[in-house]
């Protein structure tokens, strides 16, 4: 298998040539184009329950769609919904990555996810910080809203809820309020998370909230 | 005449240089900025325009009725842009084929392209997608603008694409609309529709979906009446 | 102050380095990450009647001061919308900017708001706010910015106006004749005369809020 992310940073697509037999497992509604070749299998994955779970915390879809290149090699074209970039992650066993619900893309049959709880003040945040673990081995692509910047953390760190992508297992962080209570309420930086440790943090520049909020005020009358 | 594009992917802006007495052919509201010696004259499709009713659908739709002609009383410029955030590319047609282009996807062109709207053909396509598709034949500069990057794919044999991500295609291919994989696939996939391409000829797509951005923006908007 | 603009244009973002007591003025919403030594003080800018006027104008009713404490600090900020930013350094001098184009601002700059006198401006839902002062203005687009020395005159579409400097005067009309004007699509334009630097988006967002509109979930009557 080899890949391409063309497009980004603003409208980035992942292009795979699968050799015959390989698979790609990729969130549903995010095939672009693909060879005649490929057989396609849905699926509500990690088991309906479960799934369903990731849907209600995540708002990821609670399906997904593994690809075959059948009898000879073929392409497939992935897209996420909104515009913003991938990022790829390699994963090795005993690695597990976290990750926003809403960033999962694609990955190889043989990476894991499982829904991670963020914790209460995360819930509270209402940028839906609901993350999930991605372990095993292979490859997962990940996408943002906006661009993806890659920070290295080594000690301390503070990003805004809605701006974080995914970070790697040697960060732990907390949801705090910023500032004192005028700030939180009036702000509107709201809760931010304080990450501790040393790894990478990726971070978006964009939130789907802010874009929102910028928005709504410029919807014809109702 | 000269096109210059800036701002791909992301917010894609063409600005067409004219010299005097040359004229170029936008939908409404494109124009952003333009020197201050050019003439705007709008008309309304007049090709096979299909009668008031058809052209009052396609306002509701979003998509402009009238279409607007620039011509310079001196050598100056026009710059156009389309609504949605993407890209614009260029498209040179010699007149040998004719282009099949998705109705937001037409941004402007030289006045000697003819638009036809109502040609026969494109059934079975989008239904419940507010979408409906032109005809461009002659020889002319064509700007085509995506939800998206734009990249073009020459087919020899088969291909399938999903409805939401066509920008245009040449008529030399041939298109089916299927379901993906069998019937729990279709409801269940997100997939939907698609389209399989056969044949010889260009396809241009569009790494993202307007309609699907939409619906996941606008379901967080606060609602509207009906 | 250093800063750094990242991303252009498509997702723009300023870091900004400030020394150890600095300063940077915000619209509130604006951070994206910072050092754990940033301070962080919320303020109504110009008292409260200050931040009335500008949340007429559509600007976020309060701003935030983020001070670097003891040491030298970075933070990042970012409009909400999609598209570009730009640094200009005022130096005495004034620049009109569209209002919701503010991002942020380094030194002694005062912001007032103007709203502009032709009613015609107001319907296209573009408000002026006046910046003068000696500094650095952070201001961003939706889609990407150009900017247009002009020398003469030009024309420009009413909403894809970012900023311009003082020492242009411009003029509101109808575009074409008549039937041009309401059938076009086009609508309002401005024409900028005199010799100054013009910056325009390449994006609008009044034609982006009646796209999403359709998008929206329908009212449910409860009669």
């Amino acid at each position: 298998m080899n890949y391409e992310i063309k497009h980004g940073p603003s409208f980035a697509s992942l292009f795979l040539n699968l050799d015959t037999g390989e698979q790609v497992r990729t969130e549903a509604g995010a095939m672009v184009g693909m060879s005649t070749n490929l057989s396609i299998k849905t699926k509500a994955y990690g088991g309906f329950l479960k799934a369903l779970i990731r849907k209600l915390v995540g708002g990821e879809s609670i399906f997904q769609n593994t690809y075959t290149a059948e009898g000879g090699a073929g392409e497939i074209i992935v897209s996420p919904t909104l515009p913003g970039s991938i990022k790829a992650k390699t994963l090795a066993k005993g690695q597990t990555f976290i990750l926003q619900a809403s960033a999962f893309l694609a990955c190889t049959p043989d990476v894991t996810l499982k829904t991670k709880y963020g914790g209460l003040k995360a819930l509270m945040s209402g940028e839906g910080l609901f993350l999930l673990q991605a372990g095993g081995e292979g490859e997962l692509w990940f996408n943002s809203y906006g661009n993806i910047i890659e920070i290295d953390v080594d000690s301390e760190y503070i990003v805004d809820t809605g701006h974080i992508v995914a970070f790697e297992d040697g960060l732990s962080f907390k949801v705090k309020k910023i500032g004192g209570l005028k700030s939180l309420v009036f702000s509107g930086e709201g809760f931010v998370a304080n990450f501790k440790g040393k790894g990478k943090l990726y971070i978006q520049s964009r939130t789907v909230s802010s874009l929102v909020g910028w928005i709504t005020p410029m919807l014809p009358a109702r | 005449m000269k096109i210059e594009i800036i701002h791909r992917p992301s917010f894609a802006m063409a600005q067409v240089d004219l010299a005097e007495g040359e004229s170029f052919v936008s939908e409404g509201g494109a124009m952003v900025t333009m020197t201050d010696n050019i003439n705007i004259e709008t008309s309304t499709f007049s090709r096979g325009g299909g009668g008031l009713l058809k052209g009052l659908k396609r306002l509701l739709t979003g998509e402009s009725f009238f279409l607007n002609k620039f011509t310079a009383r001196g050598a100056g410029h026009v710059a156009f842009a389309p609504t949605l955030v993407g890209d614009i590319e260029q498209i040179t047609l010699d007149g040998s084929k004719n282009l099949i282009v998705q109705s937001t996807s037409y941004l402007a062109g030289s006045p000697t392209l003819e638009l036809d709207t109502q040609f026969g053909g494109m059934k079975g396509f989008f239904s419940g997608e507010s979408v409906f598709w032109i005809k461009i034949s002659g020889a002319g500069e064509l700007l085509v603008n995506s939800f998206g990057g734009i990249f073009a794919k020459d087919i020899d044999g088969k291909f399938i694409c999903d409805t939401g991500h066509i920008v245009a295609f040449e008529d030399t291919i041939s298109y089916k609309v299927k379901k993906v994989g069998g019937w729990k696939a279709t409801i269940l996939s997100g997939e939907g529709l698609v389209c399989e391409f056969e044949g010889k000829g260009r396809l241009y797509m569009q790494t993202h979906n307007a309609p699907e951005f939409g619906k996941l923006i606008g379901g967080k908007l606060p609602p509207r009446k009906q | 102050m250093k800063y750094e603009l990242t991303g252009k244009p498509d997702f723009a973002m300023a870091t900004l380095s400030l020394a150890a007591g600095e300063k940077v003025t915000a619209e509130a919403g604006a951070m994206v990450a910072m050092s754990a030594n940033m301070k962080i003080e919320t303020k109504a800018k110009g008292g409260l009647l200050g931040g009335l006027k500008r949340a007429l104008v559509g600007e976020s009713f309060f701003t935030n001061d983020f001070t670097a404490e003891g040491d030298a600090g970075t933070i990042s900020l970012a409009p909400s919308i999609p598209g570009d930013v730009e640094a200009v350094e005022l130096n005495g001098g004034t620049m009109y900017m569209q209002s919701g184009a503010y991002v942020a601002h380094v030194g002694n700059i005062n912001i007032d708001t103007k709203l502009n006198l032709q009613s015609f401006f107001a319907g296209e839902g573009l408000f002026l706010i006046k910046l003068t002062g000696t500094g650095t203005v952070f201001f961003c687009s939706y889609g990407g910015l150009k900017k247009i020395p002009v020398a003469g005159s030009y024309i420009v579409d009413t909403t894809h106006i970012v900023a311009f400097q003082d020492s242009l005067t411009f003029n509101v009309q109808a575009v074409g004749g008549l039937k041009a004007t309401f059938l076009s699509g086009e609508g309002l334009v401005c024409r900028f005369s005199g010799q100054g630097d013009l910056w325009i988006q390449t994006r609008s967002a009044p034609p982006f809020a009646f796209w999403l509109n359709p998008f929206r979930p329908v009212e449910k009557s409860n009669n």
